[in-house]
């Protein structure tokens, strides 16, 4: 454990440098801007009642907010996990520690949740406070909860994929965010039910304070799983574990050397 | 520890793609202070990622203290590394960085920042150690590595050219610190390209080119072989033809030419076989001509040319 608290501090450390957290800030502020400026700009308040209100509000806020946000920040953090070490050529020293490669991964990924989590949290205070709806903290919970599982699993998804694509992790983590999880995830079948949204979806619907009109129409039977909160959460917890074991299982086979072709 | 069989190669070979990084290597070593020569891109950088468990060999089996070195904690506790090039976090200063490497090695927090500071002095960075790496020289960054690779007293130390880097009294310095790690009989690998860099460290030598252990031996083994394959020999001397007719008459050069240096001197290259036969009679030669020798060197890169003769003779073209 004296291992994955080392990554844990020194990556959390390196993380706090003025590019580091004037992005994180930019990360908390974009959905309070965005829910200012509809606010401000926006006439939808004028034309709906206020549950119709409340669910427009809480679709923004699962687009922004878990959605967005989350998946900005995340890869941010977790995609270039391993990448980060080969560039910089310190993979060496840290892989040829015992356990190394596993506590290196484990603690990269606790770092981008972390990470990504509280950004998502201070975004989700600040811009539930400025949309002016009631039922606030039943919102800040739900989307904070919606965005902890939200970093959990983007950030097992991304470390896997930049573990298979170290020299292209963010662009292969860009594409598989638009071709499974927006594409498949919105497919009326069985592949998206190996997506994160299709549960992170499911739990924004059971959680959040939608108008029942809206819950009713046809298309939710169609894009959300059936079962309780609670088994989508043990479905999101399940997929995160087996994407972050998958990663470091590929980070152990790969043959990742620093050395160029010169050091042979 | 010297009994023990501490590195096992068992007719490994390692291909990148189609490019060769060693080849069909067979060899057994046991404890002690071991030199792995060769010129660049000979295949060291290969065999010691092979070592550590980095790399997976294409052919063989590797083993390290008995064990398979890939992703094996037993193994990883008890080897030192210290890659060839620098790596390390520029913007955490140095015993940041030891402390950090030792508590991946297990070390709670605290004891992990004494035995870096412990360490950081051991290698003269007792003054540089709270600076950021960043601002470090080649040779700090070099003696840090070093720490890293000795803090947590590994079995077996696994050095790619810890030297490259330090100035004179530098390597004087790790010189001695690594006499004093291999005396204290722990068990130590060093892949250099320069011969007299190790020599100064342990009699045992492997001669590494082109993917294979060429030949091994101890330091007057390597010698002889550096004066028994033909090697190219620049004299600089106040009378060139007479030193070429000498030696030519003596049958001691397979040819001998006059030429001019890039600096603008004129010296005899010898092609010879008989280095240590020439040096010998040298003496006599000034004393019974009056001969003044200025300067006698090898070409640059002798170790190159020692290996590729070595090659030449692994071939069969020799």
């Amino acid at each position: 454990m004296n291992s994955l608290r080392a990554v844990f501090v020194y990556e959390w450390k390196r993380s706090l440098t003025a590019g580091r957290i004037a992005w994180w800030f930019a990360m908390a502020a974009f959905p309070v801007l965005i829910t200012i400026l509809i606010r401000t700009l926006g006439d939808f308040e004028s034309h709906n009642d206020i549950a119709a209100q409340k669910s427009v509000w809480s679709v923004i806020f699962y687009a922004l907010i878990p959605g967005v946000c989350v998946a900005l920040s995340v890869l941010l953090t977790a995609a270039p996990a391993v990448a980060a070490e080969l560039e910089q050529r310190s993979w060496a020293y840290l892989a040829t520690r015992p356990n190394g490669i596993f506590w290196l991964l484990l603690g990269k990924f606790l770092v981008s949740v972390t990470w990504a989590a509280t950004a998502a949290w201070m975004g989700t205070i600040l811009s539930v406070g400025a949309c002016g709806m009631d039922e606030q903290v039943r919102m800040i919970l739900s989307l904070s909860a919606l965005s902890l599982l939200s970093a959990t699993a983007y950030s097992a998804v991304y470390l896997l994929v930049g573990t298979i694509f170290p020299k292209r992790a963010m662009v292969f983590c860009m594409l598989y965010t638009v071709l499974v999880e927006l594409v498949f995830g919105s497919i009326p079948a069985i592949i998206n039910r190996i997506t994160v949204q299709f549960r992170l979806r499911t739990l924004f619907v059971n959680w959040m304070p939608l108008d029942q009109r809206m819950k009713d129409e046809d298309v939710f039977q169609y894009v959300l799983a059936e079962g309780s909160s609670f088994m989508q959460c043990f479905w999101l917890i399940a997929l995160s574990v087996l994407f972050l074991v998958a990663g470091i299982v590929v980070a152990h086979r790969k043959e990742f050397t620093s050395a160029t072709e010169g050091d042979i | 520890m010297s009994a023990e069989v501490t590195i096992q190669f068992q007719n490994v070979t390692k291909l990148y793609g189609r490019v060769l990084g060693v080849n069909d290597i067979t060899l057994e070593l046991g404890g002690g202070a071991y030199g792995l020569l060769g010129p660049n891109g000979a295949g060291k950088s290969t065999l010691l990622n092979l070592l550590t468990g980095q790399l997976l060999p294409t052919r063989g089996t590797v083993r390290v203290l008995g064990m398979n070195p890939r992703n094996n904690p037993t193994v990883l506790r008890r080897i030192g590394f210290c890659p060839g090039f620098e790596g390390m976090y520029a913007s955490i200063n140095g015993i940041t960085w030891v402390t950090y490497l030792l508590e991946m090695q297990g070390f709670s927090h605290s004891a992990a920042r004494r035995r870096a500071a412990e360490c950081m002095e051991l290698v003269g960075m007792a003054g540089g150690m709270e600076r950021p790496i960043s601002s470090y020289s080649r040779g700090m960054r070099q003696r840090t590595k070093l720490a890293q690779a000795i803090a947590h007293e590994p079995d077996l130390l696994i050095l790619d050219e810890p030297l490259s880097g330090l100035d004179p009294i530098g390597r004087a310095q790790m010189t001695g610190l690594l006499r004093d790690w291999i005396g204290m009989g722990r068990s130590i690998i060093i892949a250099s390209h320069v011969l007299h860099e190790i020599e100064a460290l342990t009699q045992s030598f492997l001669l590494i080119s082109g993917g294979r252990v060429l030949a091994s031996g101890t330091a007057e083994e390597v010698h002889e072989l550096l004066f028994n394959v033909p090697l190219e020999i620049y004299v600089r001397c106040n009378d060139l033809r007479h030193f070429a007719a000498r030696i030519l008459s003596a049958e001691l050069a397979d040819s001998a030419k006059i030429r001019k240096t890039n600096n603008g001197d004129d010296v005899v290259v010898l092609s010879t076989r008989h280095a240590s036969q020439i040096s010998a009679m040298i003496p006599e030669w000034m004393e019974q001509d009056g001969l003044k020798i200025y300067e006698i060197r090898t070409a640059d890169d002798s170790l190159q040319s020692l290996f590729n003769s070595l090659m030449k003779i692994h071939r069969g073209e020799l």
